[in-house]
């Protein structure tokens, strides 16, 4: 089995790249796929929080890579019995204790056992970013509709153009679409022209995506998250499905609710 | 800016002059020069550097010397050669040495074919007084006709563009300026015929300078210092080391004169077409995004086929066209060129730069974003930027916007 790896990045930080990974591997593994997760900022790890394994945690990337134990052992499987592992950063260490290389060598040796190996890329464009997307043949670039997100969404999009990671994918997280209406905040199509990439999926700004990450829990998980939604939608995307692109609509309405409950499509959302 | 014994350097990003020290013993200079790149070798990275050896008179293998100390090991290309211009005033004997030079006249120097020309009947030099500015216009175009101008080559680009010699002198703004006739038609301008190999135009613009430079001729009267030397055979061989033309420009304004910038045209593989002073004959054609973070710097015309980002940078000697969004940052005519102009179909910068005049675009960008794209030229005019609608590339701009912020 020869599965691929991609890196969820971002340049600027805070824009949602650790929930992403984390909604991004955990949706492939409730599509049955076998995904393991890699959490590369050293030194400020915090994917296993997310997935609610910091409990769990003995051994760490750094001890995979320099051989203090195996490779299943370094391995947190996923408290809900997916077919998802999670592989932490240390906490005690720096950028600078792998290399490219390294990194690389490990995503090939998971390549052979996983479908997807996601690697959460730390902030920023130096040591831990050229780390994570070494051994990446796809790359997820997330931003927000904020210009300093997309200027720096930009300048990493000519990195990995540069390391030959052509045509990245881009999630616009955080997508207020009530600010949006009032032409307060940059819409889809001013990004995507901006940045000239192709679009994987709109995530929009949801308390329940913040109240996930603080229990552990995937916001995927939660049927009723209109992000959670998103994430499906965007997860079904990189498995190759075609699914449209719904502009995110503001829910007026009790009934709009109980349609997104009981599945209804149309209603809260008009499809582009 | 950074400071060494020996070595001065000033300037940053792609205009960095090394002023060398011009009192101390020549082997002391080269030792020191060495010294200083050897521990600042870091700061340095590729590009083209001006190096001003000041008062000293230098030959042709002590220059030689200071390129390869400075182009050995590390990215840096010697562009240009610079001196006092004192220097060529004084009664220094220039016979057999070499006061400034091209570069290339370096690397040709190696050839047996160039020959040294000494003979003072090989430089017609005509000198404008400053003083009497009005007698300029008449002066340099019966010089123009004196000349025998090849038509065929002479196709296009202004004298800015293509000097066979330039000479850049700083003249202080007590030297008087005249209105002089600023109606002749562009093209009817003597500067496209200046492409001539043995025709050479300096200019100067004085800092009172009132006429329009994007539409007035190149020979406008006044603002502009003209010395129109006709170099036959010392053209060829790169070199210039005639009395004459030294004590010809020296005598006549010998404390107007602060820098004083000799370059030459260096003839390319053919032998026959003479190429402007390190400007490429060939657009620089881009044809993906233009990210943040990207600088592009070019000695020519620039084309971009895509959209320059918010953070990219595009550095060109000559024009700069963007058939998409610029809203990075765009620097055309870097080495000097003021005929430079910048265009694009939705000049969207919030910045732009031609020459040593910078505009600030002055809508904020929350109206840049909602206006209506619009193909633009961004020009010089009287010292500002203005940016106009593009109607043509050599159509008269006027009351486009100032970009002063």
């Amino acid at each position: 089995m020869t599965g691929k790896t991609i890196v969820v990045t971002s340049g600027k930080g805070g824009v949602g790249k650790t929930t992403a990974t984390a909604n991004i591997g955990t949706g492939l593994a409730m599509r049955g796929h076998n995904v393991v997760v890699i959490d590369s900022d050293i030194g400020l790890r915090n994917l296993d929080v997310v997935m609610g394994l910091e409990n769990r945690i003995v051994y760490d990337l750094v001890d995979i890579i320099e051989g203090r134990c195996k490779l299943n052992q370094g391995m947190i499987r996923d408290k809900h019995k997916l077919d998802l592992y999670l592989i932490p950063a240390p906490q005690t260490r720096d950028k600078d204790c792998i290399d490219p290389e390294q990194l690389r060598e490990l995503c090939q040796k998971l390549e052979e056992e996983f479908d997807y190996v996601i690697v959460d890329c730390p902030a920023g464009i130096e040591q831990g970013f050229k780390n994570a997307i070494a051994g990446a043949q796809e790359a997820i670039m997330v931003t927000t509709p904020e210009v300093s997100a997309i200027r720096d969404a930009d300048r990493v999009i000519g990195l990995l153009e540069a390391a030959e990671l052509h045509r990245p994918k881009l999630i616009i997280n955080r997508v207020n679409s009530a600010m949006v209406k009032r032409g307060d905040m940059m819409d889809k199509d001013d990004i995507v022209e901006l940045l000239a990439v192709d679009i994987l999926g709109m995530v929009p700004v949801d308390d329940r995506l913040i109240t996930a990450t603080n229990q552990g829990i995937p916001v995927i998980h939660d049927p009723k998250a209109l992000s959670g939604a998103a994430f499906s939608r965007i997860v079904a995307r990189i498995d190759g499905e075609e699914v449209a692109i719904p502009d995110l609509e503001p829910r007026t309405g009790i009934m709009d609710k109980v349609k997104e409950i009981m599945g209804i499509k149309g209603g809260s959302y008009t499809h582009a | 800016m950074l400071d060494s014994e020996v070595l001065q350097v000033t300037g940053r990003g792609t205009n960095i002059n090394f002023t060398i020290d011009d009192q101390r013993v020549f082997s002391d200079v080269l030792s020191g020069l060495e010294a200083y790149l050897s521990k600042n070798r870091h700061l340095l990275s590729k590009g083209d550097v001006t190096v001003n050896v000041g008062q000293r008179i230098l030959n042709k293998g002590q220059l030689t010397k200071i390129k390869h100390a400075l182009e050995s090991g590390s990215g840096l290309r010697v562009a240009q050669f610079w001196c006092s211009p004192d220097v060529l005033s004084a009664d220094n004997p220039t016979d057999d040495s070499l006061t400034v030079m091209d570069v290339q006249s370096l690397h040709n120097s190696s050839s047996e074919s160039i020959s040294i020309s000494t003979d003072p009947t090989d430089l017609k030099t005509t000198i404008i007084d400053s003083e009497n500015p009005h007698n300029i216009g008449n002066i340099s175009h019966s010089n123009i006709e004196d000349i025998e101008l090849d038509q065929d080559r002479s196709t296009e680009g202004f004298s800015s563009e293509n000097p066979a010699i330039d000479v850049l002198v700083d003249i202080p703004e007590e030297i008087p300026n005249a209105n002089g006739p600023d109606t002749e038609d562009f093209s009817e301008s003597p500067s496209p015929n200046s492409k001539s190999s043995n025709t050479v135009i300096s200019q100067t613009e004085t800092q009172s300078d009132p006429g329009d430079l994007y539409n007035e001729p190149i020979f406008e009267p006044g603002p502009l210092e003209l010395a129109l030397i006709n170099l036959e055979h010392s053209i060829q061989n790169g070199i210039i080391d005639d009395p004459d033309l030294h004590n010809g420009i020296s005598n006549e304004e010998p404390d107007s004169f602060n820098t004083y910038n000799v370059g030459f045209t260096s003839l390319d593989e053919t032998g026959q077409e003479p190429l402007p002073l390190n400007r490429q004959n060939e657009a620089l054609l881009i044809k993906t995004t233009c990210r943040s973070g990207e600088v592009v710097h070019y000695a020519g015309d620039v084309v971009v086929l895509a959209d320059v980002n918010p953070g990219a940078q595009i550095i060109a000697d000559g024009d700069i066209v963007v058939f998409g969004n610029l809203r990075g940052f765009a620097h055309a005519g870097a080495a000097g060129d003021l005929q430079a102009t910048i265009i694009a179909l939705d000049l969207d910068a919030s910045r732009v730069q031609i020459g040593p005049y910078v505009g600030i675009s002055p809508k904020t960008p929350s109206k840049r974003r909602s206006r209506r794209p619009e193909a633009s030229i961004a020009y010089i005019r009287r010292q500002h930027i203005f940016v106009s609608p593009f109607k043509g590339r050599y159509g008269k701009y006027s009351g486009g916007t100032l970009y002063d912020g």
